[in-house]
């Protein structure tokens, strides 16, 4: 770049000298700015292809040629993360001449993320900002069931698990900010510790498709991709402020990104929220100690140049999260007699209170992440990434040790550190007009370290190996994709035994390919297909798991013989548009040779009384989805939308239902929306129910207590948006859940023994953007 | 094998550290398997036995015991069948021990007589008559169970009967019954008589 700047100015002095001597004076100036938001593209360069002479423009995007002779030139303006631009221009005398350049995103995207915009591809949905606006506050689990087939599994209202296609836990992977989510993934009670604010563009693959960034997916990616930095010099940001009536939770985000003229290739945003809640309300009652505290912040810096850029993240994340008093019993009669009451015993209900006291989870999460990238024409781009993530994990159980002098130091009972450190490759090329090739590795480093006596899972440390090849291209309409990545992971793990320490080593290598195509019909009708073949290793709890569940008193045991699950999945999206109609249907059928699950071992005695028990073991599945949505556009302002998902989850083996698997639900909305274009005003007001059948596909012989009933709830939302002066908005918000006031328990919620769900919350929020 | 995977190891993190130089944590690494030593004193207090000594009104004294030296799973049990002679009334003291460690024998029984307005213990008595049972001791404000009376009467019959106790963790919450609190220890006791 520098060079070619040295090498601008030279030809400029040639010119100058030259010009004087024909006597053209003509001169050209004008502004180079964006065709979307108009902002000035700063450091643009320009080029006149017959004379081999070129300018950059100013910060602000202003540029000038000097001592032009008339003729017609051909002009080639370029900018860092735009498409260049090529145009004919007749010059007669001196001008201005504005020009308008196209983002071409994915350069400035540090980091691709798969779901291309252009290509269609099965069971791809991305969450869209509308969305996230009107479920800021929720759980970022919550937020994501706002897309058709994304379910989430639940511990209470607060700690929730995004659950695809029926698979959570280890068969849901995340991947923040290019890097794969590491944190203690295979509890069902450890939500996803990531801020739903950090600045992030949330999208769901559903299936195991997406072997660029890991391979044993079952259920699907969470992928949550990084927001562009800005372009413009100066400084931009955003605050969301939201109440919420039902547990008076407050929730505030602050963002400031910016450049500055000194440095314009430097971008940088910088980002922190605050959450508090207290005890949630459900119709009849509070729930004791069920209050939620948040601190969370997060970093970007990218440095862009046009051949190359870096970017630095990191983010932090710190909850504190009560867990309902009345969830953590000790026995399997203390669980029976709480599924018996109609309500909480008294001790477990009190009034509105912010204060989280035992039983809670204390975590910290952290990940700093570090990539470059590299382009050239001809060998292609190159992505360098390293990444640490930190997952403190501390568990507190209800009441403190018996001894006052343990007691005094309040530790948790369970404590767990996992460290994890990754470096990628990634190698991008195209490799004719119309097929592209990446191919990558990926070393990934483990180690989870217990810092409590309570042992549920050991002492581990792990390697990843894995390699992968992805091609991708168009054969006249149908576009395809083809991938396999390789995986061979180490485990050495040291579990306490009768008081001694035992070492096991493990190996595992696992095998992922997959082939997905897509052809448009016509402008109306597009269709995709999907086939993965997928392998999951068995995880550290689903080997050495020891010990005891408080909130579902039951024993669970791993089992170090089983073997890795094999998955066939093949998947088919159609899309069909009619002037106001729009159908998307997703269907999918999956076979799990060797699934793992908890099988149940009957009663197992100890000196709390009996407990069921479970070992993990291998089982042959076969779970089906199908999910629809249906839009109609009544008018131009009114639109109705329905949903419905529908999953059957069957133990091939055992000719009966899986365990934990959403029923079939149906969802459907009516929305209003306004322009007020010359005002730049928008409202959109929407309000609609969601009806949750009973779970009648279930194993008598694998619940604790038949799944609840079936239940339907109404919601609204109000969105208000204006555009004030220099381009600032503001957005007003308010949404309303669970409107009646239903009293209902949900099946894929751990607390449906113990507790109703939350009751009627209305939601305001604001939201300034600079 | 092992050591090439260390080295790898190493050179990865090393590599990775140089690149990371803003985590705000960090923690000493030592680069192979061995565990750090738990800092939870917590879990110490497991019980694995439960001891009940009756002493009769001739001060004979017979001690019955639930024992489980491993904790949950693996080996099962040991419980002993109360055996106790009709027309007999017993003092009976209730003895909560952590034994997973031979060599350091804890006795939770004082832990629990330090927080005895916390913890009551009952009894439930199944498919027995002619058996009572009265707890004996308080905290000031209600009774606690470590101290109880057995009343065996002369016709008393136990036809698979059996005695349940119950330890209640209820601090903050008691009063007198047993339904509030989370259950820290539940054994079933058989029972015959001679």
């Amino acid at each position: 770049m520098k060079s070619f700047l040295v090498l601008t100015l030279s030809f400029l002095h040639f010119l100058v000298i030259n010009a004087q001597e024909n006597k053209c004076n003509i001169k050209l100036s004008g502004q180079i700015t964006d065709e979307h938001d108009a902002s000035e593209l700063g450091l643009s360069n320009l080029w006149l292809v017959e004379q081999k002479r070129g300018v950059a423009a100013d910060l602000s995007g202003f540029y000038e040629f000097n001592d032009l002779c008339p003729g017609t030139y051909q002009i080639i303006i370029s900018h860092i993360g735009c498409e260049p631009d090529t145009v004919l221009l007749e010059l007669k005398q001196s001008m201005v001449a504005n020009f308008q350049l196209e983002h071409h995103a994915e350069e400035l995207k540090a980091i691709e993320i798969e779901g291309e915009e252009a290509v269609f591809k099965a069971g791809v949905e991305e969450l869209s900002q509308a969305s996230f606006n009107e479920n800021s506050g929720k759980p970022l689990a919550e937020i994501l069931t706002e897309l058709n087939g994304v379910n989430s599994i639940q511990t209470g209202s607060n700690i929730s698990k995004p659950m695809i296609g029926g698979l959570s836990n280890n068969r849901v992977k995340i991947l923040n900010h290019g890097v794969q989510h590491q944190a203690q993934s295979w509890g069902d009670e450890h939500a996803p510790e990531i801020d739903p604010f950090a600045p992030a563009d949330y999208s769901v693959v559903k299936g195991a498709s997406a072997l660029k960034y890991t391979g044993g997916a079952f259920g699907g990616l969470v992928i949550a991709a990084p927001k562009f930095l800005p372009q413009k010099v100066g400084i931009g940001g955003e605050v969301n402020a939201l109440y919420s009536t039902n547990n008076h939770m407050g929730n505030t985000s602050v963002m400031f990104e910016g450049k500055s003229a000194l440095i314009p290739k430097l971008a940088a945003r910088i980002q922190g929220s605050w959450k508090r809640s207290g005890n949630i309300k459900t119709p009849n009652y509070y729930q004791r100690n069920s209050g939620v505290k948040e601190l969370n912040g997060s970093l970007d810096i990218g440095y862009f140049e046009s051949q190359w850029n870096a970017r630095i993240y990191f983010s932090q994340f710190n909850s504190d999260v009560g867990i309902f008093s009345g969830a953590h019993i000790g026995n399997l009669t203390d669980l029976q007699n709480a599924i018996n009451l109609e309500r909480p015993r008294p001790e477990n209900i009190e009034g509105f209170s912010y204060s989280i006291r035992r039983p809670k989870q204390r975590i910290i999460h952290e990940l700093a992440m570090a990539e470059f990238n590299w382009m050239d024409e001809k060998i292609g781009k190159f992505n360098f990434k390293f990444s640490r993530q930190m997952n403190i994990r501390e568990e507190f159980d209800k009441e403190t040790p018996r001894n006052q002098t343990f007691a005094a130091l309040n530790f948790p009972e369970l404590s767990l550190v996992l460290e994890t450190f990754t470096a990628n490759v990634n190698w991008t090329i195209e490799t004719s007009k119309n097929a592209t090739t990446e191919a990558g590795i990926q070393l990934v480093d483990l180690r989870n370290s217990l810092k409590s006596l309570r042992d549920f899972i050991p002492d581990y440390t792990g390697n990843d190996y894995s390699f992968y090849l992805i091609q991708k291209g168009k054969l006249k309409k149908v576009n395809w994709e083809s991938g396999i990545r390789l995986e061979q992971s180490l485990r050495a793990v040291n579990k306490r035994i009768n008081r001694e320490y035992e070492q096991f080593d493990l190996d595992f290598f696992t095998m992922n390919a997959n082939l997905g195509l897509s052809y448009q019909f016509s402008k109306r009708l597009s269709t995709a297909w999907n086939a993965t073949y997928s392998e999951r290793a068995p995880e550290i709890n689903e080997l050495f798991s020891e010990g005891l569940h408080h909130g579902s008193a039951s024993l669970e045991f791993g089992d170090q013989s089983i073997g890795k699950e094999k998955s066939f999945a093949t998947g088919a999206s159609i899309d069909y548009k009619i002037k106001r109609f729009s159908y998307k249907l997703y269907a999918n059928i999956q076979w799990i040779e060797d699934f793992i699950y908890l099988e149940p071992q009957g009663l197992e005695l100890t000196i709390r009384g009996a407990f069921p028990s479970f070992n993990w073991s291998n089982t042959d599945a076969l779970i089906k989805t199908l999910d629809q949505t249906i839009t109609y556009q009544l008018s131009d302002k009114l639109q109705f939308q329905n949903e419905l998902s529908f999953l059957w989850g069957i133990n091939r083996s055992s000719d009966n239902y899986l365990i934990n698997m959403p029923s079939n639900r149906i969802k459907s909305s009516i929305t209003y929306a306004k322009d007020w274009k010359q005002e730049k005003r928008h409202l959109k007001v929407s309000i609609g129910n969601q009806v949750v059948f009973q779970q009648e596909r279930f194993n008598e012989a694998e619940e604790i207590a038949p799944p609840p009933d079936g239940y339907q709830l109404v919601f609204a939302n109000l969105t208000y948006q204006m555009s004030l002066k220099n381009k600032h908005q503001l957005e007003f918000g308010l949404r309303g859940d669970n409107l009646l006031n239903e009293v209902y328990r949900d099946y894929l919620n751990r607390f449906r023994f113990f507790t109703d769900e939350q009751g009627r919350n209305i939601t305001v929020r604001i939201k300034y953007n600079f | 094998m092992k050591t090439m995977n260390r080295i790898k190891n190493n050179a990865l993190k090393l590599f990775t550290f140089s690149f990371l130089a803003i985590s705000l944590f960090s923690c000493a690494d030592d680069d192979d398997a061995t565990p750090q030593q738990p800092i939870s004193p917590n879990d110490a207090e497991l019980i694995t036995t439960v001891n009940l000594e009756f002493t009769d009104q001739n001060q004979n004294v017979s001690v019955f015991s639930f024992k489980d030296l491993d904790g949950d799973g693996g080996n099962p049990p040991v419980i002993d069948t109360i055996k106790l002679n009709k027309n007999q009334s017993y003092t009976v003291s209730a003895i909560f021990l952590d034994e997973s460690d031979p060599n350091d024998v804890e006795d939770i029984t004082v832990e629990i007589l330090e927080e005895d307005n916390e913890h009551l213990i009952c009894f439930d008595i199944e498919n027995i008559d002619g058996l009572t049972i009265r707890r004996t001791d308080s905290d000031g404000t209600y009774e606690v169970g470590l101290a109880s009376m057995w009343n065996v009467s002369d016709t008393a019959v136990a036809t698979n009967g059996i005695v349940r106790l119950t330890l209640k963790h209820q601090p903050g919450i008691k009063d007198g019954s047993c339904a509030p609190g989370d259950t820290d220890v539940e054994v079933d006791f058989p029972v015959i008589f001679n």
